[in-house]
């Protein structure tokens, strides 16, 4: 199947291609290329399965283990989904305190910070200590990973409304819910939907993170990050490649929704939104 | 307090639609904006203020709007301080950006005055289709922001501050970004505007041919501290074509006002 791959790529692009095909061919054929060189450099090398597992003993592990990923793969995902509702909830809840007034943003922001560059390592056990090992443990995990995004990109969305737009308002006796909802809330969009859109991808890492460190076994409640971390101890490497791609294919695919999701909001009025033609 | 204006505004019961006395802004930061501001316009009046870059002549228009106060003076518009929930709407703002709703298409941005008002939405139609058909916009009220050039975008501006039918128009340098033939164009239109609506302007800017093409009073304006230096009235009656321009009034107008500028630094 990928032998045939190459050929189509030497296609001149004169000819009529569908567009769609111009997005698609360049990521497969680096990917063509990434498999080749994954391959050549364990022929060439001589290299252990255990140290680099080759792309079929990746895909073999992927069938074998077939039903442990999926269930783990779920759980992961069940994860992530809580964690980004949190996320998004509470981070702008907290934006639209920070955002009420400078006195509070100053007062509360710098702890917003440091939370954020604490490394998640050290605050880890301190979780586990309070609420054990699983579900709850590795969404708060996620959740400190992951909020920081959201706040910060909504508090600066709320807080950069032009001057003029709000006199304006002020001018016709606005009263605070209508400034919210028809001034503060969709000039913050553009803003917020930048923070979702980071905090999407970093919600699935902080839950493998979050699964690595306070997973629990048994029946795939451990999460892909459970299994990365039972099998790099037991040195199945094919398996832990196979658990990694599978994370990997979550996040894209976590992101791309939430991508999709900002895209429609702001596809009418938004420059990054819009295709422009020139 | 309110008992006192009323009083006040009794005894000095006149024709201006707008009164300001003795007005003096000083900012937080101690710079004296404008002082002993006296300045009466009446209804049916353009009234242009031109004087050099920060002379306060914005920090004045911004006061008799209601959206900043006065350090010192007193500020009547209708009798009423600037800002009274009862006369809101009556004067309108037109920024020197046209600060409108990117996420909002053009109808729903002329709405906007209306709907935080609370007019009843059943006049929403009749004074949108209004407004947007003395700028000449009535076939883009469809359009987002982002589909229209500078000029329209302020056209669009100028049909938001039209809908709540004010009587006082308060423009703040609204075509200071335009390249000259929208400026012209735009220009026309304001006469246009006016003539139909019967509206008082005061307008803000430092293009001297613009304020002798719309005014019929000029009000020149010093550096900081802006204080009033003279006020020249033009005497060409309205409506004025864009003949005027090239008349030979316009140019004895323009070089008078030209003529007090050069003393202002």
């Amino acid at each position: 199947m990928t032998e045939a791959k190459p050929a189509n790529i030497a296609v001149p692009r004169e000819v009529n291609t569908p567009p769609w095909l111009g997005h698609v061919l360049p990521p497969l054929a680096s990917f063509v290329l990434f498999v080749a060189v994954w391959q050549g450099i364990i022929v060439a090398a001589q290299l252990k399965p255990y140290v680099l597992p080759g792309p079929l003993a990746v895909i073999g592990a992927v069938i074998e283990h077939s039903s442990s990923l999926s269930e783990s793969a779920l759980f992961t995902f069940q994860a992530s989904f809580v964690a980004f509702l949190v996320v998004m909830v509470l981070g702008t809840v907290i934006a639209f305190v920070l955002a009420s007034s400078k006195f509070i943003e100053q007062a509360f922001y710098p702890y917003a910070v440091m939370l954020q560059s604490t490394p998640v390592i050290a605050i880890a056990p301190i979780i586990i200590i309070w609420f054990g090992f699983g579900f709850t443990s590795i969404v708060t995990i996620s959740v400190i990973i992951a909020i920081f995004a959201v706040v910060a990109n909504t508090t600066q969305g709320l807080i950069s409304v032009e001057n003029n737009l709000q006199n304006l308002f002020k001018l016709y006796g606005a009263n605070k819910p209508q400034t919210l909802l028809k001034l503060r809330l969709p000039f913050a969009l553009p803003f917020m939907v930048t923070g979702w859109r980071i905090a999407a991808a970093q919600v699935v890492i902080g839950v493998i993170v979050g699964e690595y460190m306070a997973g629990a076994g048994g029946g795939g409640m451990g999460g892909l990050g459970l299994i990365i971390a039972e099998t790099s101890a037991r040195l199945q490497t094919a398996y832990l490649f196979a658990a990694a791609l599978c994370a990997a294919l979550l996040g894209i695919g976590f992101f791309l929704v939430v991508n999709l999701f900002g895209h429609l909001l702001l596809k009418n009025w938004h420059e990054s939104a819009i295709q422009f033609e020139n | 307090m309110t008992q006192t204006q009323t009083a006040d505004s009794r005894s000095s019961r006149n024709e201006a639609l707008v009164s300001v006395r003795g007005v003096d802004k000083q900012y937080a930061n101690g710079t004296l904006a404008i002082s002993g501001i006296d300045l009466e316009v009446n209804a049916g009046e353009f009234v242009s203020l031109v004087g050099p870059s920060g002379c306060g002549k914005s920090t004045l228009l911004r006061i008799i709007a209601g959206l900043g106060d006065a350090t010192t003076g007193t500020v009547l518009v209708d009798s009423k301080v600037p800002g009274d929930a009862q006369t809101r709407g009556q004067s309108s703002f037109v920024f020197q950006e046209a600060t409108l709703l990117p996420w909002r298409p053009v109808r729903q941005n002329v709405e906007l005055p209306l709907e935080l008002m609370n007019v009843p939405r059943i006049q929403w139609a009749e004074r949108v289709g209004d407004a947007l058909e003395m700028v000449g916009l009535s076939s883009f009220a469809g359009a987002y922001p982002r589909e229209l050039s500078g000029g329209m975008k302020m056209r669009v501006s100028i049909a938001r501050a039209l809908v709540t039918r004010p009587r006082l128009l308060l423009m703040d340098e609204p075509f200071g970004a335009l390249d000259e033939i929208t400026r012209q164009r735009l220009n026309d239109d304001l006469m246009r505007v006016k003539d139909l609506t019967g509206a008082t302007v005061i307008f803000v800017t430092h293009n001297v041919f613009e304020a002798v093409f719309l005014s019929s009073r000029i009000v020149v304006m010093s550096v900081r501290p802006g204080r009033i230096l003279e006020e020249i009235a033009v005497s060409t009656p309205y409506p004025r074509s864009s003949e005027y321009r090239v008349s030979q009034d316009f140019t004895r107008d323009a070089g008078a006002v030209m003529k007090l500028l050069a003393h202002t630094h």
